[in-house]
């Protein structure tokens, strides 16, 4: 029989829970709790927030931000064809902190690192163990290397980035560029002129960092990445300049002078092809130049007496004082005195009656002084004023040495000082200046200034910056220029300059053997000599002019014997650059 | 919530069958007899029998409510639309968020990449002027084959002889000539 549920409900005893009585006391105890704690909270975020407001903010921002500042380079100079010839480049200072490295050994990174940084594991580990921060590990080091020590992810090595100037064509444009030192300061040559368009401009911006360490670029401003490719072109060209340097170091070690150097100029518009000194020096290495004289660009900076290669400058003066004309003739005596100073030809010969393209292929003294005492002494002096004697030549090369013309008055009162004039004496004058003068007469009188420097373009060619150019000054007519070019152009035919000919070209040239001042004053030395030819080619279509200076060449220093080579070779080297067709005679 | 009541059973035993009509209020007949006009098909929900209690006996749904006031209606229909934008534009601030960090994440990836190919640019172009100095410096240009370039290796060409302008024809306004069209199409 199933036992039905039962339906009565059995009264069971009450159990009564104890309860928990609400009471005022347990309120206003935990009251009390929350109240403390709050307060003490409160108490806490002041601290924090007041005391420690500035402490905290400087952590907080060491922490969670970053200086992003991207390399900015020195803008690179390239040559007329786009070789590089000066650029920047990244280079790290590194500091070793052996405080930092953790798991590893001092000695485990020594031998980690040295042979990156080309040093001695034992001396590195001396090093570590000797100092817990702030060892200087190297500086100056290149790129990839830091990128080598950087993956190897050791801890407490710190880079510094700072940048170094590279020239890769090491000393060919040493005088033209000048260098940059390890201070990043510009000395001298086209760094020091041009400063102003070559110098970074360094951007940098603070960005807040994740957790992780990547960066957060809000705040970059526009164009912050963005970097200009633009360069300085120069009017210098790379092969010329090393045919040149070349050319001029031998010629140099061949007649055993003091140093030597060659311009090369297009008197179209003045600028300049090839600059070369020698000797030189290297401009990434400037410190292990031998002679401090290297550093200097002596065809701007040195003043010197240009002797013969002046004629032609004062016979084109005579002829457009209009005193001389072009089928005059003056009597060659051999020696003349004036003002009570005799005054010779370098031979001593007396040739009697001479026409202009005689006095120059001679490079007669006494002719030069006849032609000069044809013009009276203010109108010589104006010219030689108007021709930009005694001034700056200003090309764009800094430490330009400004001439050096014997004052108006003295002029007026001494009649010896015209008479030396004539003949290239008593007076001074830059290489640079004797190259610019020449200019004139080869592209038919007209006054250009020498530069180097053609502008600032980028890599697709487009220009930024260029060279205000004035109109050049017409100085001479070119009708006198033409004639004065065909009688130099008889000076290296059949006169002095014999040395310069380059079969298939003509060339107009001019010798010019000076003596230098003697030590210790009064007087020119009789051993000492600076030799000098300028050259213009081609005679029948002029554009070149090729300067050559020797400085105290040994044994038979003439112009003609020691200068004219060089040029003869250097006007080859120019020829096949330019491409300049053979030359054809006058019809 | 936990009511403590106490054990012993003070339910009252109503009987659990269908209220006849006599018991209900008054306001619950006229709405069981609105309930009742009401086709069956509407609304209300069928009544569910339950098992294990007496056939008649039907769960039947509560009474249907008042109909809605306009306004309490139009705010209900706000409230959903308010609910569906509610959801996208969370939808849209994730997906937004998410945009955001993959971007600045892109952006130093980037950045990281620019500065890379930047110093290999830089270094290839100081390998290659090194390359080109060192072997201008250091070899003889003989040993090649090679000669300085002279006037020999100009090819001097006079310049062609003046044409004269080549005659275009007349192609006035009244013209006869027709574009020439292709024929087969």
């Amino acid at each position: 029989m199933v036992r039905p549920y039962p339906r009565r409900s059995i009264a069971r005893q009450v159990v009564a829970l104890p309860e928990a009585k609400p009471t005022l006391l347990r309120l206003r105890v935990v009251w009390m709790l929350l109240l403390v704690s709050c307060g003490l909270l409160s108490l806490n975020l002041m601290r924090l927030q007041v005391f420690q407001a500035a402490d905290l903010l400087t952590r907080a921002k060491q922490q969670q931000t970053t200086l992003l500042k991207p390399f900015t380079p020195r803008r690179s100079v390239v040559d007329r064809n786009g070789n590089a010839i000066a650029m920047d480049e990244q280079v790290y200072t590194v500091f070793v902190h052996p405080r930092y490295f953790d798991k590893k050994s001092n000695q485990e990174v020594a031998n980690l690192l040295a042979p990156l940084v080309n040093q001695n594991a034992a001396d590195l580990q001396k090093k570590f163990d000797g100092s817990k921060t702030g060892i200087k590990l190297t500086d100056q080091l290149e790129e990839n290397t830091a990128q080598r020590i950087k993956d190897l992810r050791i801890d407490g090595v710190d880079f510094i980035p700072a940048s170094r100037r590279v020239y890769p064509q090491q000393d060919l444009l040493a005088n033209i560029t000048g260098y940059v030192d390890l201070a990043q300061k510009s000395q001298g040559g086209i760094e020091t002129t041009y400063e102003q368009l070559l110098k970074p401009l360094e951007k940098s911006v603070r960005l807040n960092k994740t957790g992780s360490g990547s960066i957060l670029p809000e705040g970059v401003p526009n164009g912050f990445v963005h970097q200009d490719d633009r360069r300085l072109q120069l009017t210098i060209d790379n092969r010329m300049q090393r045919a040149v340097q070349k050319i001029v170091d031998r010629q140099v070690a061949t007649f055993k002078a003091k140093r030597g150097l060659v311009i090369v100029m297009d008197s179209e518009d003045g600028s300049i092809l090839s600059m070369v000194n020698s000797p030189t020096f290297d401009p990434n290495e400037y410190w292990n130049v031998k002679d401090l004289a290297a550093l200097k660009n002596w065809g701007l900076t040195d003043l010197y007496e240009p002797g013969s290669t002046f004629k032609p400058i004062n016979v084109a003066i005579a002829l457009e004082a209009g005193t001389v004309k072009l089928g005059d003739y003056f009597n060659d005596t051999g020696s003349i005195t004036v003002g009570g100073w005799p005054i010779n030809n370098s031979d001593n010969a007396a040739r009697g009656s001479l026409s202009l393209t005689d006095i120059m292929r001679y490079s007669s003294n006494v002719g030069m002084v006849r032609i000069a005492q044809t013009m009276q002494p203010s109108v010589y002096y104006s010219w030689l004023e108007r021709v930009g004697i005694g001034q700056y030549t200003g090309i764009d090369l800094p430490f330009e040495a400004q001439g050096y013309l014997k004052p108006r008055n003295v002029y007026m009162t001494s009649p010896i000082e015209a008479a030396t004039t004539a003949f290239g004496q008593g007076f001074s004058m830059t290489p640079i200046q004797l190259a610019k003068l020449h200019s004139m007469l080869a592209n038919g009188g007209k006054m250009v200034t020498p530069h180097v420097v053609k502008g600032l373009y980028d890599s697709q060619g487009r220009p930024f910056w260029e060279p205000k150019q004035s109109k050049p000054k017409q100085i001479f007519s070119p009708k006198n220029t033409k004639a004065i070019l065909r009688m130099m152009e008889a000076v290296v035919d059949s006169g002095t300059g014999k040395a310069a000919q380059v079969p298939g070209f003509r060339v107009a040239g001019k010798t010019g053997t000076a003596q230098k001042a003697a030590e210790g004053g009064g007087g020119y030395s009789d051993s000492r000599f600076i030799t000098s030819f300028v050259g213009i080619f081609p005679v029948d279509n002029p554009r070149y002019v090729v300067l050559s200076v020797l400085d105290e060449p040994q044994g038979q220093a003439y112009g003609g014997t020691t200068a004219a080579p060089i040029v003869s070779e250097v006007i080859k080297v120019v020829a096949g650059i330019e491409k300049v067709p053979p030359s054809k005679p006058d019809p | 919530m936990v009511r403590s009541a106490p054990l012993s059973s003070s339910y009252t035993s109503r009987p659990l069958r269908n209220p006849a009509p006599s018991e209900l209020p008054p306001s619950a007949r006229t709405i069981r007899n609105a309930a009742r006009r009401i086709p069956q098909s509407s609304r209300s929900p069928v009544a569910i029998p339950l098992r294990g209690r007496s056939l008649r006996s039907t769960l039947k749904p509560m009474p249907d409510r008042m109909p809605l006031p306009v306004w309490l209606r139009a705010l209900k229909k706000i409230e959903n639309l308010s609910v569906l934008v509610a959801f996208s534009l969370v939808g849209s601030a994730v997906l937004t968020y998410g945009w955001a960090v993959y971007s600045q994440q892109l952006w130093g990836k980037n950045y990281s990449r620019l500065e890379t190919l930047r110093r290999d640019e830089r270094q290839l172009l100081k390998g290659s002027e090194l390359m080109k100095n060192n072997i201008a410096r250091h070899n003889d240009p003989k040993q090649y084959g090679l000669v300085p370039r002279s006037s020999e290796h100009i090819v001097i060409m006079p310049p062609a002889p003046l044409r004269p302008p080549l005659s275009t024809g007349n192609i006035g306004p009244e013209s006869k000539t027709k574009p020439i069209a292709p024929i087969g199409y």
